[in-house]
């Protein structure tokens, strides 16, 4: 082990960037003691897996019984690591770990790139606290595992003239591929920079087309082994994973322009743009190519509504950070060329104050506003009591996203929940969910809750909120309804009658 | 010894597509069902068994298009069944010929057969009762004698053809003008061959207007998909596509006459994506590229040979999955056992001229099996759009008189519905609200599968 290479300074320094933005992370994460809604599949998988060694993947519960397809690596990590500590504390603070270490995975990219262990630093700090990465803090998302394998991939293939870079990076493709579609969307980066290089007249190296000849295999004959199921029923409308519509234009507006914009932040924007430019009059880096091409399929799939949001802003910036460096650089050589040399130090500084401000406190305000999207703890006492007083075989009403909440600590089978593949109208049995709690006229309401076998409606007062209701105004006929518990505002009540 | 290696291999090959092609029906066998498969197949068993030199539908007493098939004489299903797996081996040995007639190296030879009769399309054009089996057998004589400078005897082949599918005949004459283009080597005669069939093409043409049928209109017009893997019911794998874009990345060639074959293929698949007929053509041409990128792909010298281990591995077991996917669902198709007991019970029930309310993909086999019309088929809809709209408001009426009417003025009195038709009408909640609470319908029949309500009134 060379000790005189981990005793450099700048490996402190990263490792003391690291923990800074883990420990920032892990602050805001324990803010609350709940995950966001959509966790509680993960924790359900989880720890269907420490039972019986294997996913859900015919889930008894979700939407009374159906199949569930994913690709399960990232399950199966969680669950490693749970066997030693507490699922809670694991979903808390894995996923933050990988999303911690974009921190070091950036400064290695960049030290490769430009070569210039400061400018590394200055990235990894960037790329540690670009706002977007603070979205889904509170969820247990795959994204985290799956930014850090692709641009891993990427980083390797800059290097895949070295054998073991080779290596790693078909062992790479594999975890990634086992772990989430989003492998698709590197293959689409592979092909515009495949694309760029014929452009630039640059020569294409054999190896490259190799590996992402292997790679494009692999994915597609992986993911038909997965989804097989999902396409049969589906075809091309997988992409949106059958979500209904309403739902479905949530996932393309969930933030606003100006909202999508300063969670880039403005600074890797620029730079990353300029490093761009530069890259394609004057320089012709490869590596530049690369994450360029992988910067326009993502960019592209936003554009025509084939990526959600967030995750795509997710590997937009964090690319533009990346990309960055290479500006960044020049702009440093550019100073330690001039007069004004001896300010290099406070420049920096000044850039940085500047990054602060324009994406760290952007940052802690878009955590502030999501932390608290969780569902509260009379909400979960609703859950906790419905599994002691209902049947074990008993459906509950309750809104879609709490569907997921409501098998976990209710284990019960609900109507609906947000894995929307393989379910048949969804559009009508969403709309059926909304209309039991807006609607006023009993039969209605009731009826709907026949059709589905629900003989249970939780009023949470996430539902309250969400449909501005303090209750269904059926639920008042005591000859049809029973509170059976309540726990503040939320309640949770029995169904008695039949639709007349 | 090469030419008995040749033919060992060519034997393998043709007896591994006999097997492709069996399958679904031993798997269906097993499971009690004898019924011959593919949804077209039960259209052109009864028109064979019915049809005379008038070329008039025995059950709807209309004009059909000239099909000379339809003049073959009735025999049992099987017959046919066999006689068009025997033109699918038929054809895998005539495409072989073809190959070897344009020097293209045996390795490639050996892959482009294995990805032909593992394509999903030949497995459902050839495992059916259809047409475009004869079709495909005739082009590919055709242009085995063209090749052979046997111009003569490929025109008879070729004048053929209007008379048993007209837009295949088209499209025929459209790729054989590029092929005659593009050929260097002069074939002896190729205009009269071009004047031949375009007087082959106005004949039949002029005797189906003379028939009474419009035959320009009868081709349908609709986006499917083109992937089997994706759910296409007839379409090309994934590694299939994959492949041949390779090889035509690959074969690329710079030069005017290439401009017309690239441009020609860019055309022919995307019309494929409306007009399934295209996509039997486009599968022979993409099997050659894939074929020619396969070989390629296991001979170059990778820089990794750990890579090209896995790819190869992954290329084939794409293509085997694909290939058995395909089979499985195609197996599980109707007819099933359940509809033939329906369909049973109809024939049995019913009265001549009475007719059914279907889902439209199941309409052949009603019409085969119960001997009795169906509201709508894709030949009627193709001829008369309008009722689809009918079909629509019949589902969605909650009113008694207004569906009553509609029955009645359509003489439809027995409704069959399955799973799918059933959420339908469940979505639509009409027609369904009517057959449960109004004393004018009766369920008469159900099983696990199908339903079949009678309007009594």
């Amino acid at each position: 082990m060379d000790f005189k290479r981990i005793l450099k300074p700048q490996y402190y320094l990263l490792a003391i960037l690291f923990l800074l933005v883990l420990g920032f992370r892990l602050f805001m994460v324990f803010q609350t003691p709940n995950f966001n809604y959509d966790a509680y599949f993960t924790l359900r998988q989880v720890e269907n897996i420490k039972q019986t060694g294997l996913p859900l993947y015919e889930d008894p519960l979700s939407y009374g019984g159906k199949s569930q397809l994913f690709a399960p690596l990232n399950y199966y990590i969680l669950a490693v690591f749970s066997f030693i500590f507490p699922l809670d504390m694991v979903g808390k603070i894995l996923p933050n770990i990988f999303a911690s270490l974009i921190v070091v995975l950036a400064y290695f990219f960049t030290l490769k790139s430009v070569k210039d262990p400061k400018v590394s630093l200055i990235i990894a700090f960037m790329a540690g606290f670009v706002p977007i990465l603070f979205f889904d803090i509170n969820n247990i998302t795959v994204n985290y595992l799956a930014i850090l394998l692709i641009f891993a991939i990427i980083y390797c293939m800059t290097r895949i003239n070295e054998k073991k870079y080779t290596d790693y990076s078909l062992i790479l493709m594999f975890l990634l591929v086992l772990t989430t579609p989003l492998a698709f969307l590197l293959i689409i980066g592979f092909l515009f920079y495949l694309i760029y290089l014929k452009l630039e007249n640059q020569e294409i190296e054999i190896k490259e087309i190799e590996i992402i000849l292997f790679f494009v295999f692999l994915t597609f004959w992986i993911n038909l082994l997965i989804y097989k199921k999902a396409f049969a029923t589906h075809g091309l409308l997988i992409i949106w994973q059958n979500a209904p519509l309403k739902f479905l234009s949530n996932l393309f507006s969930q933030l606003t322009f100006i909202e999508a914009f300063y969670t880039i932040s403005i600074i890797p924007l620029i730079l990353g743009v300029y490093s761009i430019y530069h890259a394609f009059q004057n320089q012709q880096n490869k590596s530049v190519m690369l994450l360029t091409g992988f910067l326009t399929g993502t960019f592209i799939l936003v554009w025509f509504k084939l990526l959600d949001l967030v995750t795509g802003l997710v590997f937009l910036s964090v690319t533009l950070v990346i990309l960055s460096a290479f500006s960044m650089k020049g702009f440093v050589s550019f100073i330690e060329k001039t007069r004004i040399s001896k300010y290099e130090n406070l420049i920096i500084g000044v850039l940085l104050v500047l990054f602060v401000v324009s994406a760290i406190i952007p940052s802690y305000l878009m955590i502030k506003n999501r932390i608290h999207q969780v569902p509260s703890s009379q909400d979960i006492n609703v859950f906790i009591a419905a599994s002691q007083i209902t049947p074990k075989n008993a459906m509950i009403a309750a809104t879609v996203e709490e569907g997921n909440l409501l098998a976990y600590y209710a284990n019960r089978k609900n109507i609906a929940d947000i894995n929307f593949l393989l379910t048949p109208n969804i559009n009508q049995r969403v709309g059926d969910i909304d209309t039991i709690y807006k609607t006023r006229f009993e039969t209605e309401g009731v009826g709907i809750m026949n059709n589905y076998g629900a003989k249970y409606l939780a009023v949470t007062s996430y539902a309250q909120a969400k449909y501005g209701i303090t209750e269904p105004f059926y639920v008042s006929d005591t000859a049809c309804f029973t509170l059976l518990y309540r726990s503040n505002q939320s309640k949770i009540y029995e169904l008695k009658c039949k639709k007349r | 010894m090469d030419r008995k290696k040749n033919i060992t291999i060519l034997a393998s090959i043709i007896l591994f597509a006999a097997l492709l092609l069996i399958a679904p029906y031993i798997v269906r066998f097993i499971n009690g069902n004898t019924a011959i498969l593919n949804h077209e197949s039960s259209r052109d068993i009864r028109l064979i068994a019915g049809v005379d030199s008038g070329f008039i539908d025995p059950l709807y007493q209309s004009p059909i298009t000239i099909n000379i098939v339809y003049l073959l004489p009735a025999l049992h299903p099987y017959w046919y069944l066999a006689i068009n797996i025997l033109l699918g081996l038929l054809s895998v040995w005539l495409f072989y010929l073809i190959l070897i007639k344009h020097n293209v190296a045996r390795k490639n030879i050996w892959a482009m057969l294995v990805l032909l009769i593992t394509s999903p399309i030949f497995i459902h054009v050839f495992q059916g009762v259809n047409s475009y089996g004869i079709c495909i057998f005739l082009t590919l004589a055709a242009i085995l004698l063209l090749v052979e400078n046997k111009g003569v005897i490929s025109v008879v082949l070729f004048a053929v053809m209007p008379f048993i599918n007209f837009y295949w005949a088209l499209v025929s004459l459209i790729l054989l003008i590029i092929y005659l283009v593009y050929n260097e080597r002069t074939v002896k005669g190729s205009r009269y061959i071009i004047i031949f069939l375009i007087l082959a093409m106005l004949a039949s043409y002029f005797s189906n207007i003379l028939l009474g049928n419009a035959v320009l209109g009868e081709i349908s017009f609709s986006a499917e998909n083109l992937i089997t893997d994706i759910g296409a019911n007839t379409g090309f794998s994934f590694s299939l596509v994959i492949l041949s874009i390779i090889g035509l990345v690959l074969l690329w060639e710079r030069g005017l006459k290439n401009v017309l074959v690239y441009t020609s293929i860019i055309f022919l698949v995307i019309l494929s994506v409306w007009v399934q007929l295209l996509r039997i053509y486009l599968d022979f041409v993409l099997v050659i590229y894939a074929g020619f990128a396969l070989i390629y792909l296991n001979r170059r010298k990778w820089s990794i040979q750990l890579i090209k281990k896995t790819t190869m591995l992954l290329i084939l077991c794409s293509i085997l999955f694909s290939t058995l996917f395909y089979i499985t669902t195609v197996s599980r198709a109707e007819p099933s056992p359940e509809l033939l007991d329906a369909l049973a019970f109809l024939k049995q029930q019913s009265h001549p001229g009475e007719v059914v309310l279907c889902p439209t993909d199941l309409s052949y086999h009603v019409e085969y099996y119960s001997s009795l019309k169906t509201f709508a088929n894709p030949e009627t809809l193709l001829k008369d759009p309008a009722k689809e709209k009918i079909a629509a408001d019949i589902a969605k009426s909650r009113n008694l008189e207004n569906t009553e009417q509609l029955l009645s003025t359509n003489t439809i009195r027995y409704i069959l519905i399955d799973e799918t038709y059933r959420k339908y009408l469940e979505e639509q909640d009409g027609l369904l609200f009517i057959m449960e609470t109004s004393n004018k319908f009766s369920q008469i029949y159900k099983n696990q599968k199908f339903e079949i309500w009678m309007y009594t009134s």
